[in-house]
């Protein structure tokens, strides 16, 4: 049942009929056996409608088994070499052919792999390169496919279902990508399956010697029967529960009662079944390659004055805008090169870096013209190159031409990323608005509001009597000299007394004799006098 | 025409004993994208005296000003009639106008608690006011400058380098807004880059302001009579 995947097959996902299942895996755990009886006729119509399921599907899968250390580009090399984990620098990731050779296995403590072999060489994992070069391998593989995922840190997923008449066959393209992958020097497993998950195990598990091809669901169903639990990169503590009730291997799994399994597992690897076995569908996001701007200009006759330069670089600048404007985003550098007809005559690529992201053609045009003005032709170029760096993703609006008119006008979305920004820094509570509320003793009478520019209602508009700008959150206590208030120096009334007596409800009883009163340096002050005993005057404003 | 009207709004581009105002609006009779008159416009300080010795007629509308006095003390009171003009709050007998698409005003580093009450007494919306407390309030005012999302910040900055001010200059030039720093008097004699600063003094029932600098302007002292202020609730509006 290799090849193309025509094929209409009977598999069922979780529970098979029980005829179906003696045919295909005789021996079934007396556990299982028990528990068949109380099979739901739920899932015997699933089973039924899985029977006519057709492969409309077929992801081949790399698994890179050594990619800690193929992903670092170096020299093939002889001696032994090992790369150790950027955290626990202690335990070894990947070995290469001279270090397994000597007995040197992933997962080893270092110093044992030191006793093997003395002449070790050890590196530190990289996982940031892990991650651009799985990139750079996605991006040579969209050649064969537009749905190319990547699933880290070690693997690729393609969907070639399309792609298999154009490169002639499954076991054409299979060994098509194998060998390209070969003169990258990447050690890589290869497997092709009706489900994503299951091509990637079984990429795990595979061996170079027969390509492992899987064309339809009969075929998937046994060959994932024999696949042991431990190679699917589940958590540890569900592959020791499930050791524990004696299932090794994805059939044992399957052919337990769902309910039960659901329980013991939880829905997430329930889930990662299903998809494993075609049962529910699995969505994946697909590498979207970086985008570039290229562009070429072919001169009619060799050139050797920068200003020609100049002239086929302008319009090739205006389309460069263009195309960042319509993407919105911007860039931070561009790479010029200048082919000349002889290649070893090539002057070497002109890299222009800007400081900040740009979009514009004036502002890029400023930039390159500086750097043109250095460079001297030695040799007539045949073409110009234009390539720009990645593209970044640029804010909303900011591609807006009348940008500087804008910094006037009002723009609701600009204090709210002001907003945003002050308190990304300074913390949630340190950037406020003010609301009032309708109360009558002057410390409730207001509240922080956490929207800014604050939404209250305004119908209420506060005390009709003067108050000071300042309040004090804690009145200070004024001093009393014969029987008179002071505060640095001696008060003079000015206006008063008003009287706020409420809250005896609350807990918070305020009953006061509110007075304006202007200190000797002429400062105006609020202060108050408790009307019970012992009536002392405090501080609890400053007018301004 | 429309050339010149850009240069001339440019906010890098100052002009010896401009008279900006009114220039704008020869250049730009139309001022159709500029139609909230007030960001271009004077805005006047509500005291006649002071208007007059300021050069635009009233405080400039994009930069910093820098205003000495002594802490909580009446530095706000020559802002006040600024801040009842930009963000005048509409009491119930006024009609609704154009100004609720005003902005915001930001407090940086207010040595108190501001008290809402107090605003709406003196005609300022609430609705606009934005507090920030913190210790880093040199790089507040300066985002909240830069950011031009605030029609006027308010900082309270004690102690800060020239350097620092002189960002906060031109933060405020580029992003065209307009900040005022209040600062204690002893500031008075250190170099500042601000457009404009005062000093604030109280000499019995005057003000006593003295203009230490102003760009394209006059330095001198001016004597403000301090009114009778029982009646500031409601007044301003």
């Amino acid at each position: 049942m290799r090849g193309t995947g025509r094929n209409l097959d009977l598999f069922a996902a979780t529970v098979t009929p029980t005829k179906q299942k003696s045919s295909s895996d005789p021996i079934v755990p007396r556990l299982d056996r028990a528990k068949k009886k109380r099979l739901p006729l739920q899932t015997v119509i699933e089973s039924n409608a899985n029977n006519k399921k057709t492969v409309t599907q077929l992801w081949l899968a790399i698994h890179l088994p050594r990619w800690a250390l193929d992903a670092l580009h170096l020299q093939p090399s002889a001696l032994p070499r090992v790369v150790v984990e950027a955290q626990a620098q202690q335990k070894i990731h990947a070995c290469n052919q001279a270090a397994e050779q000597l007995g040197v296995k992933p997962y080893m403590p270092l110093n044992a792999a030191y006793v093997l072999s003395g002449s070790l060489q050890v590196l530190v994992r990289d996982l940031q390169r892990e991650k651009t070069e799985l990139e750079r391998l996605a991006e040579w593989l969209c050649a064969f496919t537009s749905r190319v995922s990547i699933e880290p840190p070690d693997g690729l997923l393609l969907e070639v279902k399309g792609s298999l008449r154009l490169f002639g066959g499954a076991r054409a393209l299979h060994e098509r990508i194998s060998l390209g992958l070969q003169s990258r020097h990447l050690h890589a497993q290869l497997s092709m399956a009706p489900t994503a998950i299951a091509a990637l195990n079984f990429a795990r598990t595979a061996t170079n010697t027969e390509p492992c091809i899987i064309g339809g669901f009969e075929e998937l169903r046994v060959r994932l029967a024999a696949l042991p639990i431990t190679q699917l990169r589940w958590p540890l503590a569900a592959e020791k529960l499930l050791e524990a009730i004696g299932v090794q291997t994805i059939g044992d799994c399957l052919r337990l009662p769902r309910d039960g399994l659901a329980r013991r597992i939880g829905p997430a690897l329930l889930l990662e079944l299903d998809q494993m076995t075609g049962r529910l569908p699995q969505v994946r996001r697909h590498f979207v390659p970086r985008e570039r701007f290229v562009a070429r200009y072919d001169f009619d006759m060799e050139v050797s004055q920068v200003d020609q330069l100049e002239q086929a670089l302008q319009p090739m600048l205006e389309q460069l805008e263009q195309f960042l404007r319509i993407r919105q985003a911007a860039i931070q550098a561009l790479k010029l090169t200048l082919p000349a007809r002889h290649t070893e005559n090539t002057l070497a690529p002109i890299i222009v870096r800007f400081a900040t992201l740009t979009w514009t053609q004036a502002q890029m045009w400023t930039v390159l013209k500086e750097r043109l003005s250095r460079i001297t032709l030695s040799t007539p170029v045949l073409a110009v190159r234009l390539r720009s760096s990645a593209l970044l993703p640029l804010q909303e609006g900011a591609h807006n031409n009348d940008l500087f008119v804008r910094t006037i006008e009002q723009d609701p979305q600009r204090i709210v990323r002001l907003v945003e920004r002050l308190r990304a820094r300074l913390g949630e509570y340190s950037v406020y608005g003010l609301s009032l509320l309708a109360d009558h003793r002057p410390e409730l009478a207001w509240q922080r509001s956490r929207v800014v520019p604050s939404s209250g209602d305004t119908k209420y508009q506060g005390p009709q009597t003067p108050r000071p700008l300042w309040l004090l959150s804690v009145p200070q206590a004024l001093r009393i000299e014969n029987s008179h208030p002071c505060y640095h120096g001696r008060l003079s009334f000015e206006q008063g007394p008003e009287r706020i007596e409420s809250g005896w409800w609350d807990g918070h009883d305020v009953t006061r004799d509110y007075y304006i009163v202007r200190s000797a340096v002429g400062q105006r002050l609020w202060v108050y006098r408790e009307r019970h005993a012992p009536h002392l005057w405090f501080l609890h404003g400053f007018f301004s | 025409m429309s050339r010149i009207a850009t240069l001339l709004s440019h906010p890098w581009l100052w002009r010896a004993r401009s008279t900006s105002n009114n220039e704008h609006e020869l250049a730009n009779p139309s001022s159709a994208n500029r139609s909230d008159k007030s960001s271009f416009g004077k805005t006047p300080t509500g005291f006649a005296q002071l208007d007059d010795w300021l050069p635009d007629g009233g405080w400039p509308t994009r930069g910093l000003i820098e205003i000495l006095g002594e802490p909580h003390d009446e530095s706000l009171y020559l802002l006040a009639p600024m801040l009842a003009t930009l963000f005048f709050s509409a009491q119930p007998h006024n009609e609704k106008t154009s100004n609720a698409s005003a902005s915001a005003l930001a407090w940086v580093a207010p040595p108190h608690e501001p008290y809402p009450p107090a605003f709406i007494a003196n005609g300022i919306d609430i609705k606009h006011i934005l507090i920030v407390r913190t210790d880093q309030s040199l790089w507040a005012m300066e985002q909240i400058l830069r950011s031009a999302a605030c029609r006027l910040a308010l900082g309270w900055i004690d102690n800060a380098p020239g350097k620092n001010l002189r960002r906060l200059q031109l933060a405020a030039e580029e992003a065209n807004s307009l900040g005022i720093l209040l600062r204690p008097l002893r500031f008075g004699s250190e170099p500042s880059p601000a457009l404009l600063r005062l000093s604030v003094e109280r000499e019995d029932a005057q003000l006593k302001v003295s203009v230490i600098k102003s760009r394209g302007g006059r330095l001198g002292v001016l004597r403000i009579p301090e009114v009778a202020r029982n009646d500031n609730a409601r007044s301003v509006a």
